[in-house]
């Protein structure tokens, strides 16, 4: 092989390349992942700041009510049956009250019921406790009456799984499935 | 997986075919038990006779449940399937991988919007961040749809099956806490316990549930078939196109001009001729 | 029938999906097709399995 002899080769690029997508593709497939990590950042900060889903029974609320002050929280308890929608801050509100096995707390609930809210179906309210006793209270007939009421404005309804038609398992004040 | 008998032009054979057409007659059967011969939870309470339950919303059960399941299934499976890629290093193993992590991204997000749906009447809320059975699945939807994401964006294919099926092997261990949250985090979750763990579902109900699973499980291994021979083509017709522009380069090239282009000269080959 | 609406959305919208994905599967696989040789076609009798 020579340098010097001969015509200047033609030029031919032979040299493999390597087989890559479209930069446009690539660019959009980069900037979603970059949003998903971003999404999974924003969900974990969601899930472990304070924003986190938690909720006490109504034993824990009880106990734990002049640490939790005038905190708001999460509660979950079951309705129990006989339930008052009176007027309260110029709203309707409902006035019912929820139980944990023997341990009762009274509850004013501004606005409306969750559409499936039904005494026995257990509720997870969301509000503070406050100090009174609403007038409302004297249309219950198992009203808790100890001088405190949860006032709550979020309610969800905690549903069980059983899906059987005679529903013996459920216990006035059982705890959610 | 594959038959033998494809027509010209399309990714059928006959055996997908039919368990298509079986697929799509199980959808129709599901919907007649789902819609009109079950009937909605209502039960009533013990102890004040009031009717409560879930009513018609309950018919979200024969949907959501089954595809939840076979999420966890298609997941699992592009777990095994990655642990191939990483093992065997063959072809057959990542476009299986592929298939099923795209099929059950796909679920996951129909198990999210359904879920979202069906919490509405029930739970009376659409989403509640901070749930821990929510939060963990939408985690689950992200990191596969960034799996797929990554799958698009590494320019080496032997790079990227490696990394896709590290990433994927990371992700399924996220399965056993979406699946175990409601009972390991029951006060911080609305959702409710298994329903196949505890089974308080009885007759009719629990005949529609089983055949949910069998009717969602055909359509999905369906789409895997399908979606299995999309990724084996796609392979095929990358080596194709690649095997054709050797042959024409070559074909366009005469060998003096090869010759020239590596500076060979016409002495030189007439002295290594014989 | 209570809570049509969700239903009919719930339903709805997993079949649409559901559906449209298997569409673009068919869809796609067709169009690959026709990029592939006929002897490469059937995934069984592929060449390239043992790549590494």
């Amino acid at each position: 092989m020579t340098d010097d002899a001969g015509p200047e080769p033609p030029s031919f690029d032979l040299t493999p390349r390597p087989a890559r997508p479209a930069s446009g593709t690539r660019r959009g497939a980069l900037t979603l992942l970059l949003l998903l990590v971003g999404g999974m950042v924003f969900v974990l900060l969601r899930t472990l700041g304070d924003a986190s889903l938690f909720f006490y029974d109504v034993a824990e609320a009880v106990e734990l009510r002049s640490e939790l002050g005038d905190g708001r929280f999460r509660v979950v308890g079951t309705p129990q049956p006989g339930l008052v929608v009176t007027e309260s801050d110029g709203g309707s509100a409902v006035v019912f009250t929820l139980c944990a096995g023997d341990v009762l707390a009274d509850v004013v609930h501004q606005g409306d019921p969750a559409e499936l809210f039904q005494p026995g179906v257990p509720v997870v309210l969301q509000g503070a406790w406050t100090a009174g006793r609403p007038t409302a209270l004297d249309g219950l007939s198992n009203a808790a009456g100890d001088g405190w009421y949860l006032r709550t404005d979020h309610m969800v309804v905690k549903h069980d799984n059983d899906y059987r038609a005679d529903g013996a398992e459920l216990a006035p004040c059982g705890a959610a499935g | 997986m594959a038959g033998r008998d494809e027509r010209p032009g399309t990714t059928g054979s006959r055996g997908s075919r039919l368990l298509g057409c079986v697929a799509l007659a199980s959808l129709v059967v599901l919907g007649v038990l789902a819609f009109f011969l079950t009937g909605p939870d209502v039960r009533i309470h013990p102890t004040t006779g009031e009717e409560f339950g879930q009513f018609d919303a309950v018919r979200m059960l024969y949907l959501h449940v089954p595809m939840a399941v076979l999420m966890y299934a298609s997941f699992m499976l592009c777990a095994a399937a990655s642990v191939g890629v990483l093992v065997k290093r063959t072809p057959w193993w990542d476009v299986m991988a592929h298939s099923t992590a795209e099929v059950g991204t796909v679920l996951c997000g129909l198990v999210l919007v359904t879920g979202s749906i069906w919490g509405r009447p029930v739970w009376n809320t659409w989403w509640e961040w901070g749930d821990v059975r929510l939060m963990t699945t939408l985690v689950l939807f992200l990191l596969f749809a960034g799996y797929l994401a990554l799958r698009r964006t590494t320019t080496d294919p032997r790079r990227q099956e490696r990394q896709a099926a590290v990433v994927a092997l990371v992700a399924v261990l996220d399965i056993p806490l979406v699946n175990r949250s409601v009972a390991w985090w029951e006060n911080r979750t609305l959702h409710q316990r298994s329903t196949l763990e505890e089974l308080k579902i009885e007759d009719l109900t629990l005949f529609t549930l089983m055949f949910s699973f069998l009717t969602f499980g055909l359509v999905v291994w369906w789409l895997t078939l399908q979606r299995f021979r999309v990724g084996w083509l796609e392979r095929a017709a990358i080596d194709h196109a690649v095997g054709s522009a050797i042959a024409d380069r070559r074909s366009e090239t005469s060998a003096d001009e090869l010759d020239a282009a590596i500076g060979v000269t016409d002495e030189q080959v007439g002295e290594a001729s014989p | 029938m209570t809570h049509l609406g969700y239903l009919m959305a719930g339903w709805g919208i997993s079949l649409v999906v559901l559906g449209g994905y298997a569409v673009r599967l068919v869809r796609r696989g067709r169009s690959l097709i026709a990029l592939v040789p006929e002897d490469r076609r059937r995934w069984l009798e592929s060449p390239g399995t043992d790549r590494d």
